[in-house]
């Protein structure tokens, strides 16, 4: 884990550097871990190109980096260039919005870069590793996608590798909120939605249960709507399971029939004492949808299976 | 661990090839050539043991047109790293049916594997994987992207991949009303 400095930054130079310098070949070693390579004109440093303006106020490091795909094309007409300049502010206090959002505290960062080179370690490579994975390589996103050259990206996956991804999440709330990054990501779980909400239910419950379902989405949201309402919690998911798992109930009748049987009294008991709260319109509508479920099996109609969805 | 030889070690290699065949020569789209154990390859990638089956393998460097040099690199670091380890029990079992885990979990040192890969590199990992089908790297390679997504908000994940945001901003609006539960911490 902690080779990444070691990897790019020679432990002598980096004692032979003041703390500029060192900030420098941090960031040089971000460049080179996000796939970048050096190009054009190489510093004696063989980091970053050390500058200051004449009144010596400012110092600038620079130095250029480009795709290696692109040093590999035998014309160089042609290529579209991306100018970013990296400001890196290093600021004392507070908080700002940065376009690239890096921001290094000087007090934080200054006595670490002062550290020989063994004892910066473990925290420079973080950093660079950081870097690397952010600015750095969306950097490298940018600059291959206006040359037209094929960067893998998350996007760029086949449809059933970014599926075998999803799939991973363990939370419905993290795959809701992968439909909102972008409209081609919400198409891609829209059509695959049901083997993606079933792997959340498994996730869920850590067994799926062997009934056929009509959608598995609208389980997993039952689901979370039993967490959501406390007081009712109990009683749906006695009606969850009738209409989910009937094996499930069948190994264990007896025993579930008398605590649905206390299940039961119990909600009619913290029912009658909400009456007239705030939640009781919550605990209407659940009673509704248990009404819906109880019996049925599986929702023959078609507005009533996606009635979680469009919620 | 890994090989990477250049012109005069890859006569050497064949010779030691020829002379011992525990091993396998892969040639990367870029030219490199590696050299992986024949047992590890045949056990974690489905499509190098239809080739030592077929006989598809080419002393000279089995030729992978579709990965580079890194993540070539990567995959055969991955089998000799595997080679080493010895399996859990988890691992052991194998098919997966609904009623058990639908992944198994990456064990400590295949976090720590893909744990120091850039993102460029992680990438090119996960395709090189599917492409071999290597079925336990692609679980972990897979893991990894969903670790880098979780408990993130929309913009953070659009940051993390550098994903375009296409939406209008009704479109927006409105989606996030309709998965408004998602936003909110039970």
């Amino acid at each position: 884990m902690a080779s990444l400095l070691k990897k790019f930054v020679d432990p002598n130079q980096w004692e032979a550097e003041d703390i500029v310098g060192r900030l420098g070949m941090l960031l040089h070693a971000a460049f080179l871990f996000a796939g970048f390579q050096p190009y054009g004109a190489c510093p004696p440093s063989e980091h970053l190109l050390k500058q200051s303006d004449k009144a010596g106020r400012w110092l600038c490091l620079s130095r250029r980096y480009t795709a290696p795909e692109l040093t590999r094309r035998k014309r160089a007409d042609g290529v579209a260039l991306t100018y970013v300049a990296l400001l890196i502010f290093l600021i004392a206090n507070g908080d700002m919005e940065n376009i690239y959002n890096e921001i290094l505290d000087v007090a934080a960062i200054s006595p670490r870069l002062s550290r020989s080179f063994e004892a910066a370690e473990p925290w420079g490579s973080r950093v660079c590793r950081t870097l690397g994975n952010r600015v750095c390589w969306g950097l490298l996103d940018e600059l291959c996608r206006k040359n037209g050259l094929p960067l893998t990206s998350f996007m760029s996956l086949p449809d059933d590798l970014k599926i075998a991804i999803l799939k991973r999440l363990t939370d419905g709330k993290d795959l809701a909120r992968v439909e909102c990054v972008s409209a081609q990501l919400r198409l891609l779980v829209a059509e695959r939605h049901g083997e993606l909400w079933k792997t959340l239910c498994w996730w869920r419950w850590s067994h799926v249960p062997v009934v056929e379902v009509r959608s598995w989405k609208d389980m997993y949201m039952a689901s979370r709507r039993r967490s959501y309402v406390p007081s009712i919690s109990t009683h749906i998911r006695c009606w969850d399971l009738i209409s989910a798992s009937r094996s499930f109930l069948e190994s264990a009748k007896d025993q579930e029939q008398q605590q649905e049987h206390q299940k039961e009294q119990c909600t009619v008991a913290t029912r009658a004492e909400r009456k007239g709260s705030h939640r009781r319109q919550v605990v209407a509508r659940n009673d509704d949808y248990i009404k819906r479920r109880h019996g049925v099996g599986a929702i023959h109609s078609p507005s009533s299976r996606y009635r979680w969805n469009h919620r | 661990m890994e090989v990477d030889k250049g012109k005069g070690e890859a006569e050497e290699t064949r010779k030691v090839a020829e002379a011992d065949r525990d091993t396998v020569t892969l040639k990367s789209s870029d030219g490199k050539l590696f050299e992986v154990s024949k047992e590890a390859a045949a056990r974690l990638s489905t499509v190098l043991a239809g080739m030592i089956a077929g006989g598809s393998i080419d002393d000279n460097g089995t030729d992978l047109k579709q990965i580079g040099s890194e993540a070539l690199e990567n995959v055969v670091d991955y089998c000799n790293k595997h080679a080493n380890s010895i399996p859990s029990a988890a691992l052991i079992s194998s098919s997966i049916s609904f009623n058990t885990a639908p992944f198994k979990e990456p064990e400590e040192w295949e976090r720590k594997f893909v744990d120091r890969l850039s993102h460029d590199a992680l990438f090119d990992l996960v395709e090189a994987a599917n492409f071999l089908g290597m079925e336990r790297l692609l679980d972990v390679t897979c893991h990894k992207i969903s670790e880098m997504m979780k408990g993130k908000s929309p913009d953070q994940i659009r940051e993390v991949f550098n994903i375009k945001n296409d939406y209008t901003k009704e479109e927006l609006e409105e989606i996030r009303q309709e998965l408004a539960w998602a936003f909110y911490d039970d």
